[in-house]
Protein backbone atom coordinates (compact mmCIF):
# COMPACT_ATOMS: atom_id res chain seq x y z
CA UNK A 1 0.00 0.00 0.00
CA UNK A 2 1.10 3.51 -0.77
CA UNK A 3 0.64 4.66 2.81
CA UNK A 4 3.10 2.11 4.24
CA UNK A 5 5.99 4.15 2.90
CA UNK A 6 4.74 7.13 4.87
CA UNK A 7 4.73 5.30 8.20
CA UNK A 8 8.46 5.85 8.86
CA UNK A 9 8.23 9.45 7.64
CA UNK A 10 5.42 10.12 10.12
CA UNK A 11 7.79 9.06 12.91
CA UNK A 12 10.43 11.47 11.52
CA UNK A 13 7.86 14.25 11.19
CA UNK A 14 6.81 13.96 14.82
CA UNK A 15 10.48 14.08 15.89
CA UNK A 16 11.22 17.14 13.76
CA UNK A 17 13.71 15.27 11.61
CA UNK A 18 12.26 16.08 8.18
CA UNK A 19 13.41 19.08 6.19
CA UNK A 20 10.92 21.84 5.59
CA UNK A 21 9.90 20.70 2.12
CA UNK A 22 9.38 17.04 3.06
CA UNK A 23 7.52 18.03 6.21
CA UNK A 24 5.16 20.26 4.24
CA UNK A 25 4.46 17.49 1.70
CA UNK A 26 3.79 14.93 4.39
CA UNK A 27 1.56 17.27 6.37
CA UNK A 28 -0.52 17.80 3.24
CA UNK A 29 -0.78 14.05 2.68
CA UNK A 30 -1.73 13.38 6.31
CA UNK A 31 -4.43 16.02 6.06
CA UNK A 32 -6.08 14.20 3.15
CA UNK A 33 -5.38 10.52 3.93
CA UNK A 34 -7.48 8.97 6.75
CA UNK A 35 -5.14 6.03 7.23
CA UNK A 36 -2.04 8.21 7.57
CA UNK A 37 -3.88 10.71 9.72
CA UNK A 38 -4.85 7.89 12.10
CA UNK A 39 -1.23 6.69 12.16
CA UNK A 40 -0.02 10.22 12.87
CA UNK A 41 -2.49 10.75 15.73
CA UNK A 42 -1.73 7.34 17.20
CA UNK A 43 2.02 7.99 17.17
CA UNK A 44 1.58 11.47 18.65
CA UNK A 45 -0.63 10.07 21.40
CA UNK A 46 1.98 7.43 22.21
CA UNK A 47 4.67 10.10 22.34
CA UNK A 48 2.54 12.15 24.69
CA UNK A 49 1.92 9.15 26.90
CA UNK A 50 5.65 8.41 27.12
CA UNK A 51 6.44 12.04 27.98
CA UNK A 52 3.60 12.47 30.45
CA UNK A 53 4.41 9.27 32.35
CA UNK A 54 7.01 11.32 34.15
CA UNK A 55 10.76 11.29 34.25
CA UNK A 56 12.58 9.03 36.67
CA UNK A 57 14.36 11.31 39.14
CA UNK A 58 17.61 10.48 40.92
CA UNK A 59 17.75 10.48 44.72
CA UNK A 60 18.56 14.02 45.93
CA UNK A 61 21.93 13.06 47.43
CA UNK A 62 23.25 11.15 44.43
CA UNK A 63 25.39 13.95 43.01
CA UNK A 64 26.96 14.48 46.44
CA UNK A 65 27.75 10.74 46.75
CA UNK A 66 29.40 10.79 43.33
CA UNK A 67 31.57 13.77 44.28
CA UNK A 68 32.56 12.16 47.58
CA UNK A 69 33.62 9.02 45.79
CA UNK A 70 35.62 11.03 43.27
CA UNK A 71 37.35 12.86 46.13
CA UNK A 72 38.37 9.47 47.55
CA UNK A 73 39.69 8.34 44.18
CA UNK A 74 41.73 11.53 43.90
CA UNK A 75 43.49 10.82 47.23
CA UNK A 76 44.51 7.39 46.03
CA UNK A 77 45.71 8.87 42.76
CA UNK A 78 47.82 11.46 44.64
CA UNK A 79 49.52 8.69 46.63
CA UNK A 80 50.23 6.82 43.45
CA UNK A 81 51.68 9.99 41.90
CA UNK A 82 54.19 10.22 44.78
CA UNK A 83 55.25 6.65 44.17
CA UNK A 84 54.70 5.87 40.50
CA UNK A 85 55.00 2.33 39.20
CA UNK A 86 58.56 2.80 37.94
CA UNK A 87 59.67 3.76 41.47
CA UNK A 88 57.53 1.35 43.44
CA UNK A 89 58.78 -1.87 41.87
CA UNK A 90 62.54 -1.32 42.33
CA UNK A 91 61.91 0.25 45.75
CA UNK A 92 60.04 -2.83 46.91
CA UNK A 93 62.81 -5.01 45.47
CA UNK A 94 65.47 -3.09 47.41
CA UNK A 95 63.48 -3.34 50.64
CA UNK A 96 63.07 -7.09 50.19
CA UNK A 97 66.76 -7.57 49.48
CA UNK A 98 67.70 -5.52 52.51
CA UNK A 99 65.36 -7.57 54.66
CA UNK A 100 66.85 -10.80 53.36
CA UNK A 101 70.35 -9.46 53.84
CA UNK A 102 69.74 -8.28 57.38
CA UNK A 103 68.00 -11.52 58.22
CA UNK A 104 70.92 -13.45 56.80
CA UNK A 105 73.41 -11.44 58.80
CA UNK A 106 71.43 -11.32 62.05
CA UNK A 107 72.59 -14.72 63.25
CA UNK A 108 76.22 -14.29 62.29
CA UNK A 109 78.95 -13.31 64.64
CA UNK A 110 80.52 -9.87 64.21
CA UNK A 111 83.83 -11.34 63.27
CA UNK A 112 82.23 -13.01 60.22
CA UNK A 113 80.55 -9.83 59.09
CA UNK A 114 83.30 -7.27 59.55
CA UNK A 115 86.60 -9.07 59.57
CA UNK A 116 86.22 -11.49 56.65
CA UNK A 117 89.78 -10.83 55.40
CA UNK A 118 91.43 -11.41 58.75
CA UNK A 119 93.25 -14.65 59.74
CA UNK A 120 91.95 -16.78 62.58
CA UNK A 121 94.69 -15.61 64.97
CA UNK A 122 93.98 -11.95 64.27
CA UNK A 123 90.26 -12.49 64.77
CA UNK A 124 90.82 -14.25 68.09
CA UNK A 125 92.75 -11.23 69.34
CA UNK A 126 90.17 -8.70 68.16
CA UNK A 127 87.03 -10.45 69.28
CA UNK A 128 87.45 -13.53 71.49
CA UNK A 129 84.98 -16.34 70.75
CA UNK A 130 83.80 -14.56 67.64
CA UNK A 131 82.13 -11.65 69.39
CA UNK A 132 78.42 -11.02 69.77
CA UNK A 133 75.92 -11.70 67.01
CA UNK A 134 74.47 -8.73 65.12
CA UNK A 135 70.90 -9.42 66.33
CA UNK A 136 72.11 -9.40 69.91
CA UNK A 137 73.83 -6.06 69.46
CA UNK A 138 70.66 -4.56 67.98
CA UNK A 139 68.57 -5.92 70.84
CA UNK A 140 70.93 -4.44 73.44
CA UNK A 141 70.81 -1.07 71.77
CA UNK A 142 67.01 -1.13 71.90
CA UNK A 143 67.01 -2.22 75.56
CA UNK A 144 69.34 0.63 76.49
CA UNK A 145 66.98 3.14 74.88
CA UNK A 146 63.97 1.69 76.72
CA UNK A 147 65.70 1.86 80.11
CA UNK A 148 66.89 5.45 79.75
CA UNK B 1 34.57 31.74 45.92
CA UNK B 2 31.09 33.02 44.94
CA UNK B 3 32.46 34.58 41.76
CA UNK B 4 34.20 31.30 40.88
CA UNK B 5 30.94 29.41 41.34
CA UNK B 6 29.14 31.91 39.10
CA UNK B 7 31.77 31.53 36.38
CA UNK B 8 31.37 27.75 36.44
CA UNK B 9 27.63 28.20 36.05
CA UNK B 10 28.07 29.99 32.71
CA UNK B 11 30.89 27.88 31.32
CA UNK B 12 29.97 25.33 28.68
CA UNK B 13 30.35 21.61 29.31
CA UNK B 14 33.35 21.57 26.99
CA UNK B 15 35.05 24.41 28.87
CA UNK B 16 34.46 22.67 32.18
CA UNK B 17 35.75 19.40 30.75
CA UNK B 18 38.90 21.10 29.48
CA UNK B 19 39.65 22.51 32.94
CA UNK B 20 38.82 19.19 34.53
CA UNK B 21 41.25 17.53 32.14
CA UNK B 22 43.92 19.88 33.43
CA UNK B 23 43.29 18.58 36.94
CA UNK B 24 40.55 20.80 38.34
CA UNK B 25 38.27 18.62 40.42
CA UNK B 26 35.93 21.53 41.11
CA UNK B 27 35.24 21.89 37.39
CA UNK B 28 34.49 18.19 37.12
CA UNK B 29 32.20 18.50 40.13
CA UNK B 30 30.26 21.17 38.24
CA UNK B 31 29.77 18.64 35.43
CA UNK B 32 28.55 16.08 37.96
CA UNK B 33 25.98 18.56 39.27
CA UNK B 34 24.80 19.33 35.76
CA UNK B 35 24.48 15.83 34.41
CA UNK B 36 23.67 13.45 37.27
CA UNK B 37 19.96 13.60 36.43
CA UNK B 38 20.57 12.94 32.74
CA UNK B 39 22.88 9.97 33.34
CA UNK B 40 20.48 8.56 35.93
CA UNK B 41 17.50 8.76 33.53
CA UNK B 42 19.40 7.00 30.75
CA UNK B 43 20.71 4.35 33.14
CA UNK B 44 17.26 3.75 34.57
CA UNK B 45 15.67 3.42 31.13
CA UNK B 46 18.22 0.83 30.12
CA UNK B 47 18.52 -1.18 33.34
CA UNK B 48 14.96 -0.74 34.61
CA UNK B 49 16.31 -0.62 38.14
CA UNK B 50 16.55 2.30 40.54
CA UNK B 51 19.45 0.76 42.49
CA UNK B 52 21.42 -0.27 39.42
CA UNK B 53 20.92 3.16 37.87
CA UNK B 54 22.56 4.73 40.94
CA UNK B 55 25.54 2.41 40.59
CA UNK B 56 25.79 3.15 36.89
CA UNK B 57 25.84 6.89 37.63
CA UNK B 58 28.75 6.43 40.04
CA UNK B 59 30.72 4.21 37.66
CA UNK B 60 30.03 6.49 34.71
CA UNK B 61 31.39 9.59 36.40
CA UNK B 62 34.32 7.66 37.79
CA UNK B 63 35.31 6.48 34.33
CA UNK B 64 34.68 9.91 32.87
CA UNK B 65 36.84 11.49 35.56
CA UNK B 66 39.74 9.19 34.75
CA UNK B 67 39.40 9.79 31.02
CA UNK B 68 38.40 13.47 30.86
CA UNK B 69 41.92 14.54 29.86
CA UNK B 70 41.38 12.54 26.67
CA UNK B 71 37.97 14.07 25.85
CA UNK B 72 38.11 15.64 22.39
CA UNK B 73 35.36 18.21 21.67
CA UNK B 74 36.13 17.96 17.94
CA UNK B 75 34.60 14.47 18.00
CA UNK B 76 31.36 15.56 19.68
CA UNK B 77 29.96 17.32 22.74
CA UNK B 78 30.71 16.37 26.33
CA UNK B 79 27.13 15.21 26.89
CA UNK B 80 27.41 12.80 23.96
CA UNK B 81 30.73 11.47 25.25
CA UNK B 82 29.39 11.07 28.78
CA UNK B 83 26.22 9.26 27.68
CA UNK B 84 28.22 6.85 25.51
CA UNK B 85 30.06 5.84 28.70
CA UNK B 86 26.78 5.67 30.62
CA UNK B 87 25.18 3.49 27.98
CA UNK B 88 28.06 1.03 27.98
CA UNK B 89 27.93 0.79 31.76
CA UNK B 90 24.16 0.38 31.70
CA UNK B 91 24.29 -2.38 29.10
CA UNK B 92 26.90 -4.29 31.10
CA UNK B 93 24.75 -3.97 34.21
CA UNK B 94 21.56 -4.89 32.37
CA UNK B 95 23.15 -8.00 30.85
CA UNK B 96 24.37 -9.08 34.28
CA UNK B 97 20.87 -8.57 35.69
CA UNK B 98 19.36 -10.58 32.85
CA UNK B 99 21.76 -13.48 33.42
CA UNK B 100 21.00 -13.50 37.14
CA UNK B 101 17.25 -13.27 36.52
CA UNK B 102 17.38 -16.11 34.00
CA UNK B 103 19.16 -18.30 36.52
CA UNK B 104 16.57 -17.70 39.21
CA UNK B 105 13.38 -17.11 37.26
CA UNK B 106 13.86 -19.02 34.01
CA UNK B 107 11.71 -18.04 31.03
CA UNK B 108 9.56 -15.70 33.06
CA UNK B 109 12.53 -13.40 33.74
CA UNK B 110 11.24 -10.82 31.29
CA UNK B 111 7.94 -10.57 33.15
CA UNK B 112 9.55 -9.90 36.51
CA UNK B 113 8.82 -6.33 37.47
CA UNK B 114 11.57 -4.69 39.38
CA UNK B 115 9.91 -3.90 42.69
CA UNK B 116 12.26 -0.97 43.06
CA UNK B 117 10.22 0.79 40.37
CA UNK B 118 7.83 1.46 43.26
CA UNK B 119 10.58 3.63 44.72
CA UNK B 120 11.06 5.67 41.58
CA UNK B 121 10.29 9.29 42.12
CA UNK B 122 8.16 10.95 39.51
CA UNK B 123 8.33 14.54 38.50
CA UNK B 124 4.61 15.38 38.50
CA UNK B 125 3.18 17.53 41.26
CA UNK B 126 -0.25 16.08 42.08
CA UNK B 127 -2.55 14.89 44.91
CA UNK B 128 -2.29 11.41 46.44
CA UNK B 129 -4.76 9.64 44.12
CA UNK B 130 -3.28 11.30 41.10
CA UNK B 131 0.17 10.38 42.34
CA UNK B 132 -0.92 6.73 42.53
CA UNK B 133 -2.38 6.87 39.02
CA UNK B 134 0.78 8.55 37.78
CA UNK B 135 2.93 5.85 39.40
CA UNK B 136 0.83 3.14 37.78
CA UNK B 137 1.15 4.82 34.41
CA UNK B 138 4.91 5.11 34.85
CA UNK B 139 5.02 1.42 35.76
CA UNK B 140 2.95 0.49 32.69
CA UNK B 141 5.16 2.58 30.43
CA UNK B 142 8.38 1.27 31.97
CA UNK B 143 7.17 -2.35 31.75
CA UNK B 144 6.33 -1.93 28.07
CA UNK B 145 9.68 -0.22 27.46
CA UNK B 146 11.57 -3.04 29.17
CA UNK B 147 9.98 -5.48 26.73
CA UNK B 148 11.72 -3.71 23.87
CA UNK B 149 15.22 -4.64 22.73
CA UNK B 150 17.72 -2.35 24.48
CA UNK B 151 18.74 -0.52 21.30
CA UNK B 152 15.16 0.38 20.42
CA UNK B 153 14.42 1.45 23.98
CA UNK B 154 17.56 3.57 24.28
CA UNK B 155 17.08 5.31 20.94
CA UNK B 156 13.42 6.08 21.60
CA UNK B 157 13.91 7.37 25.16
CA UNK B 158 16.89 9.54 24.25
CA UNK B 159 14.48 11.22 21.86
CA UNK B 160 11.42 11.32 24.14
CA UNK B 161 13.10 12.07 27.49
CA UNK B 162 16.02 14.21 26.32
CA UNK B 163 14.75 15.54 22.96
CA UNK B 164 18.05 14.76 21.31
CA UNK B 165 18.52 14.90 17.57
CA UNK B 166 18.86 11.63 15.66
CA UNK B 167 22.46 12.52 14.80
CA UNK B 168 23.38 12.97 18.47
CA UNK B 169 21.63 9.72 19.37
CA UNK B 170 23.58 8.03 16.57
CA UNK B 171 26.87 9.29 18.05
CA UNK B 172 25.96 8.09 21.54
CA UNK B 173 24.96 4.68 20.24
CA UNK B 174 27.86 4.52 17.79
CA UNK B 175 25.60 3.85 14.84
CA UNK B 176 24.18 5.66 11.82
CA UNK B 177 21.34 8.18 11.70
CA UNK B 178 19.33 5.91 9.42
CA UNK B 179 19.75 3.13 11.95
CA UNK B 180 18.37 5.44 14.67
CA UNK B 181 15.39 6.29 12.43
CA UNK B 182 14.63 2.61 12.06
CA UNK B 183 15.15 1.83 15.76
CA UNK B 184 12.77 4.58 16.90
CA UNK B 185 10.16 3.67 14.29
CA UNK B 186 10.22 -0.02 15.25
CA UNK B 187 10.14 0.83 18.95
CA UNK B 188 6.99 2.89 18.44
CA UNK B 189 5.36 0.14 16.40
CA UNK B 190 6.08 -2.39 19.16
CA UNK B 191 4.82 -0.09 21.91
CA UNK B 192 1.63 0.67 20.04
CA UNK B 193 0.87 -3.03 19.88
CA UNK B 194 1.68 -3.58 23.58
CA UNK B 195 0.18 -0.46 25.09
CA UNK B 196 -3.09 -0.21 23.23
CA UNK B 197 -5.79 -1.11 25.68
CA UNK B 198 -3.51 -0.82 28.74
CA UNK B 199 -4.91 2.55 29.80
Amino acid sequence: MECRKYQLEISLLIDGELNESSAANLNEHVRTCPECRAAYEETEALNGRLKNAGLPLPPPALARKVKERLAGETSVADERALFPQWVRVPLIAVIVLLAIGIGNLAGRQMTEIIYVAQTDEQLEQLLPEGGPVLAGLLTEMTYEEDTQ
Amino acid sequence: MSLQMDLKAVETDEELAFRAGQGSQSHFSALVDRHTGLVYRVAFRITGSHMEAEDVVQETFLRAFKAVDRFDPAKGGFRTWLLAIARNQSINTFNTLKRKALRFFGDRAGDRNDSSSEEVLISTQQGVEDQLAAKQELLAVQTALMDLPERQRTALMLKVDEDMSYSEIARIMKTSTSSVESLIFRARQQLLKRMQGRR
